[in-house]
């Protein structure tokens, strides 16, 4: 025990030192500059809108959210070395106002398509990799708070499926085409739901002081719910498991893609 | 007394000095034993994430009984988890949430918590202590609370930012509400009953002959998943009640475990509560079905339903249940009552005032 104290003593020491003595901090690496992630979301070709009717399907669809997580964002460079962007938890989201735990209180409509990342260390990135949703261990205790991970924002569940876990994606609005439109509820967020995405660049991302870097990738939401009968399932949910196991893959699989590097 | 001290060092100051730098002292407090773990006990196991400390386990406590954490300032986790009856509320259904609606399951008693590591909520729809204890404040059957608002209400307090300040070093939030709450829960230990004190050879242990022999039946018949010492297995078993789980609602309530893990083994599966304190838990099951131990004691006895998950315990030399006789009824129920942990549900470390 006696070790320990000492040991903890001389940590907390060099800690304090530490914080004390950054007024002669003479950084040797090169600054980066901005560097930016795009998540372009497009209905095929088509920019994707809220509460304007876009044919999937063969159905016309609707929608009033769009929400997932981006998390454990990574660029691989070319000599094949990995940054990993520290406390990884973005909400990308395109929304109308939700009423959050049964109307308590409103989360605002907002859009939010980009990820501004400051502290890219300066090199030429050849690959994308992230996640989409919340890790086990992150998912299992929402106690641990990192990034933008809340239980404020909507997607969280706790009377869902009385799991209590985040929600990792969420697309809901309504079906227009039968005479009266038909809800509709797409959501993944078990923790077998998790899907890590990664994208070999067309062209190299260069990250340096100079330029402000930007990778535009395209959110594809019609391939969200790819190969899915949504007239059968409205809703796609816990109780439908195999169906949020095929969205998952098909954020995996078919909704990425890069659209240009800048 | 048979107690190994779990020695847990607490350190404070750090938040000070990371703003101070002028004050190197060392900060260590004596050694003050946070929880007390019985021999017959296994070796309690801190959370990582959320260790305890003297001054979380007392904001806990503190959360635990404040009525302020529901949006009616009416409920607290204490309307239905009383001590008097091990923390669990006397009512099948309760309907003491701020809706009035009958919720969906039976109010767990919260007894040994640190141990309940493989899940919590009936079928197991949480992973820790931390995450559960959002959902009944958050459900709007339940506590109901806004959880902006609750810190907004928090921080009105003439206590609380200074208490939340001690013992986490930082502002009023959503996580170190559940954290507080979850480190109080983890100390709520019983192992007191007369049954532990025969078992640690200690003054009070004594069974008398009927006891004794419903501890042989018990042995032999409930051990395999009431399994001691905790007198749990912490595992689900589809005990028998039903034989129907089918449920096409988005709650799935029917379906016990599956309803998490979407295993069809685990179709009509619940947790398996554990004993200590049985006495105090009525009403029994996930439900609440039946009122009495008698009633339990009877269907282990008679009232087995066949089903493809059913525990194979229950289904023994191709007969369903154990056909107790009158006298073993009585000698397991006469047993059952040894497990009543009476300094538990008077402990004033556990008590609101």
């Amino acid at each position: 025990m006696k070790n320990f104290k000492n040991i903890s003593l001389a940590l907390i020491s060099l800690i304090s030192l530490n914080s004390c003595s950054n007024d002669d901090d003479n950084t040797t690496t090169d600054l980066s500059g901005t560097t930016q992630i795009n998540f372009d979301a497009k209905v095929g070709t088509a920019d994707f809108a809220l509460n304007t009717p876009f044919t999937i399907n063969g159905q016309s669809l609707q929608f009033e959210r769009l929400r997932y997580w981006i998390s454990d964002l990574k660029l691989v460079n070319a000599k094949n070395e990995t940054y990993t962007v520290p406390n990884s938890f973005f909400l990308l989201e395109e929304t109308n106002a939700i009423a959050v735990q049964e109307g308590d209180y409103t989360y605002p409509a907002k859009k939010r398509e980009s990820v501004d990342l400051t502290a890219v260390p300066s090199g030429t990135y050849t690959k994308i990799i992230f996640s989409v949703g919340v890790d086990a261990t992150h998912n299992d205790n929402m106690s641990i708070q990192a990034g933008e991970l809340s239980q404020l924002n909507g997607m969280t569940n706790v009377s869902w499926m009385w799991h209590t876990s985040y929600i990792f994606s969420a697309l809901t609005g309504k079906n227009v085409t039968p005479a009266t439109p038909v809800a509709i509820s797409v959501e993944t967020g078990l923790n077998t739901n998790y899907r890590t995405i990664e994208i070999t660049l067309p062209t190299a991302l260069v990250v340096s002081s100079k330029t402000a870097a930007k990778l535009n990738l395209n959110v594809d939401v019609e391939k969200i719910v790819k190969d899915i009968d949504l007239v059968a399932n409205p809703k796609i949910a816990a109780s439908k498991a195999t169906l949020m196991t095929q969205v998952a893959d098909n954020y995996k699989n078919n909704v990425f893609t890069v659209k240009s590097v800048e | 007394m048979f107690y190994k001290k779990i020695k847990i060092r607490i350190v404070i100051g750090l938040a000070f000095l990371s703003y101070s730098c002028n004050d190197l002292d060392d900060q260590y407090q004596e050694v003050v034993p946070l929880v007390t773990v019985p021999d017959n006990f296994p070796a309690f196991i801190d959370s990582e994430t959320n260790p305890l400390t003297e001054e979380g386990i007392a904001l806990g406590k503190k959360l635990f009984f404040d009525k302020r954490l529901s949006g009616s300032n009416k409920v607290s986790c204490a309307t239905c988890h009383q001590q008097n009856l091990a923390f669990s509320d006397g009512s099948a259904l309760t309907t003491q949430g701020i809706s009035g609606k009958a919720l969906e399951r039976n109010s767990p008693a919260l007894i040994n918590l640190a141990w309940a590591n493989n899940g919590l909520f009936w079928d197991g729809g949480s992973t820790n202590l931390e995450s559960q204890a959002f959902a009944p404040l958050a459900h709007e059957d339940e506590m109901h609370q806004n959880l902006e608002e609750l810190i907004l209400e928090l921080n009105a307090d003439a206590n609380y930012p200074r208490l939340f300040n001690n013992a986490f070093g930082r502002a009023i939030n959503q996580a170190d509400i559940v954290k507080a709450i979850a480190q109080f829960e983890r100390t709520l230990i019983s192992a007191n009953s007369r049954y532990d004190k025969y078992i640690r050879n200690e003054s009070g242990g004594i069974l008398n002959e009927e006891e004794l022999k419903g501890l042989q039946l018990a042995e032999q018949f409930c051990f395999s998943c009431h399994s001691t010492p905790l007198l749990t297995d912490n595992l689900y078993h589809n005990n028998g009640i039903d034989t129907d789980f089918t449920d096409d609602t988005e709650l799935m309530m029917k379906k016990g475990r599956f309803r998490i893990t979407d295993n069809i083994q685990d179709l009509g599966k619940f947790r398996t509560p554990t004993l200590r304190n049985i006495e105090k838990t009525a009403p029994y099951m996930h439900d609440g079905r039946f009122s009495t131990l008698e009633r339990v004691i009877e269907h282990y006895s008679n009232g087995i339903l066949e089903s493809a998950t059913l525990d194979s315990n229950l289904h023994q030399k191709g007969k369903l249940g154990f056909s107790f006789s009158d006298t073993e009824k009585q000698q397991l129920i006469a047993f059952l009552k040894t497990l009543t942990d009476t300094q538990y549900l008077t402990d004033k470390r556990f008590s609101e005032f």
